[in-house]
């Protein structure tokens, strides 16, 4: 039997229709068409990639900004939703809040009725402490709506500043990131890119061109490679979108699921270390092998591989449980501490503090990077907040040195609570050579000082750099041997960090 | 593919997708001063082209064509050397 129904709701749901329909039509099919042609999502078909499958519910659906007698393009563009997505949905059954902006509707630019709506989403967020997802495409504040836009930012920054410290905030740039958004990208946790889409400045090459002369190219200014390589801005580049949305919703998982099912045995022996970490203590060799070696299989995920490479960060986990892993790479500048490394490895610390994850360091470094750039640069600034990050830790924390800790960069070691090596560890104010070098000058040419070099190299190692030694005198709590270390390590989390002060 | 072929088709790509009139699509015309386009048009238009005329070529190689007529010969100095790849 078919419901009747009166004329009156007829044109209700036909105006409801037609709503909906606008609503989705963003800025027009012209421009939807355009964007598919460059081979982009829109914005709802990203949120719909990104969360479970008909999980979202909008947020201020139909609001539209009230300033079309402020210019003619806001007369022309008002489209129900004002260019913003905002609304929850959820990620592997976990409740999460989206913000996208869609491109389409005034190049994406956000002026006060979006800026309310991502500001609403965030209180929703602060309230529930819900982790938040930016898909981020837009020219930044919308420039013809002035003071509003201004005004609606400033709270948005507000309120993203408040979010993160009870919540992960993931932002991916789906594409042109400016000012605005640009900083608010920076404000989240971590930040992916689209490699030949993804652009994230405080102004644009034409911008930048009228105000200094500078003639600069968009990538140059903003692109992946620069902000994933030299500025540390971006913590992932995939070659599309689904990549990208992919690995903002594994990246929830490691906060949003602390404790998974794991069928990789917790107790595994781990004799693949035994040919990946060198006795001798000068030669190089990937620490990613030794993460895939000792943590669950496929689940290490690192992030910001590109920039501060002395000092790699990752999630991963052991028996299903979610840990913060910073390591040195021997690979890269021996693992010395530098700048870059001290700012991401900081960051990253505050991260896994805030979301209650335990933090784990491999360590393997001749110190910190000695030289003019690096004084001249801040190291001093960044390497005193790598230690305040270190000292602020209230999660368990564990460090293993597998070889050589050499002077200030004992901060790795000696930070954690829980202090292990493997009998490769030397741990001393300097390397044995570097002593050799302090103590008895620099290498004759002739070589007729070898023998005396040789001798207080190998007095010094063994009255600073035996891990057994540095055990006996209190510096570590264990000696581990590498087949063991998964196993302890395993048994160190299961004993000292309470689930719930994991979970 | 003449050059002529070449401008015809590029004004038709300019004109679909940037909402820029065809008679603005000159050989003269300057991407930036004439037709209004900024860096991420550019972007975008070096996507158009690969997609369209086969020239598979970063953002970073356009650098320096300043008009219409420059990117025309740059497409036609490609698809000569690779007539296989012409869309």
């Amino acid at each position: 039997m078919t419901t009747k129904i009166s004329e009156e709701w007829k044109t209700l749901i036909a105006r409801h229709q037609e709503q909906a329909r606008r609503a989705g039509a963003g800025g027009g099919s012209a421009r939807q068409a355009r964007q598919r042609r460059l081979g982009r999502m829109l914005a709802r078909e990203r949120i719909e990639a990104l969360v479970d499958q008909g999980s979202f519910v909008d947020l201020r659906h139909h609001v539209t900004h009230q300033h079309a007698d402020m210019d003619p393009r806001l007369a022309a563009s008002r489209p129900p939703g004002d260019g913003v997505i905002c609304g929850l949905g959820k990620i592997d059954g976990v409740t999460v809040g989206v913000c996208a902006h869609d491109v389409t509707v005034l190049r994406g630019a956000v002026g006060s009725a979006g800026a309310d709506k991502i500001a609403r989403l965030l209180r929703v967020a602060i309230d529930r402490a819900l982790p938040i997802i930016t898909l981020a495409d837009s020219d930044g504040a919308r420039v013809p709506e002035g003071v509003h836009a201004i005004a609606g930012w400033s709270e948005v920054m507000g309120l993203t500043v408040k979010h993160r410290k009870l919540a992960p905030h993931l932002t991916i740039a789906t594409g042109l990131c400016v000012g605005a958004v640009a900083y608010n990208a920076m404000l989240a946790d971590f930040v992916a890119m689209v490699d030949h889409q993804s652009f994230m400045f405080i102004t644009g090459p034409s911008v930048t061109q009228t105000v200094t002369g500078e003639s600069v190219e968009i990538d140059d200014l903003g692109g992946p490679a620069l902000h994933f390589k030299q500025t540390g801005a971006c913590h992932a580049v995939f070659d599309d979108e689904h990549g990208a949305l992919a690995w903002a919703r594994a990246l929830l998982a490691y906060t949003a699921h602390k404790h998974t099912p794991s069928t990789d045995d917790p107790t595994r022996s781990c004799d693949k270390l035994y040919k990946i970490i060198p006795t001798a203590p000068r030669r190089a060799y990937d620490v990613r092998k030794v993460l895939r070696e000792v943590f669950d299989a496929d689940s290490v995920l690192e992030l910001g591989g590109g920039y501060g490479a002395s000092l790699l960060t990752a999630l991963a986990r052991i028996d299903g449980r979610s840990v913060a892993i910073l390591a040195s790479q021997p690979m890269a500048r021996s693992g010395c501490l530098d700048i870059d490394s001290s700012r991401k490895g900081a960051k990253f610390l505050e991260y896994a503090n805030t979301h209650g994850l335990p933090v784990i360091t491999l360590v393997d470094t001749s110190g910190y990077l000695p030289g003019l750039q690096q004084e001249q640069g801040g190291i001093l600034v960044e390497g005193a907040r790598l230690i305040r990050a270190y000292a602020e830790l209230e999660v368990p924390t564990i460090s293993v040195t597998l070889r050589k800790c050499y002077g200030g960069a004992s901060v790795l070691a000696g930070a954690s609570r829980l202090r292990f090596a493997l009998p490769t560890a030397e741990t001393s104010p300097m390397g044995a050579e570097a002593a050799a070098r302090v103590a008895l000058g620099p290498p004759r040419e002739d070589g007729s000082d070898e023998a005396r070099r040789a001798e207080f190299i190998a007095s010094w190692r063994q009255t600073h750099g035996d891990a057994w030694l540095a055990a006996e005198r209190g510096f570590f709590d264990d000696v581990i041997l590498p087949a063991e270390l998964r196993a302890h390590l395993w048994r160190v989390l299961e004993t000292t960090c309470p689930e719930e002060a994991t979970r | 593919m003449t050059r002529e072929a070449i401008l015809t088709q590029l004004r038709e790509l300019i004109t679909l997708n940037f909402e820029i009139p065809a008679d603005m699509v000159t050989p003269e015309a300057s991407w930036r001063g004439n037709l209004g386009m900024d860096s991420l048009d550019l972007v975008d238009m070096t996507f158009f082209i690969k997609r369209h005329f086969g020239v598979d070529e970063k953002a970073h190689a356009y650098r320096g064509l300043a008009t219409v007529g420059d990117v025309v010969e740059f497409i036609h100095e490609r698809v000569q050397a690779n007539p296989e790849e012409e869309a």
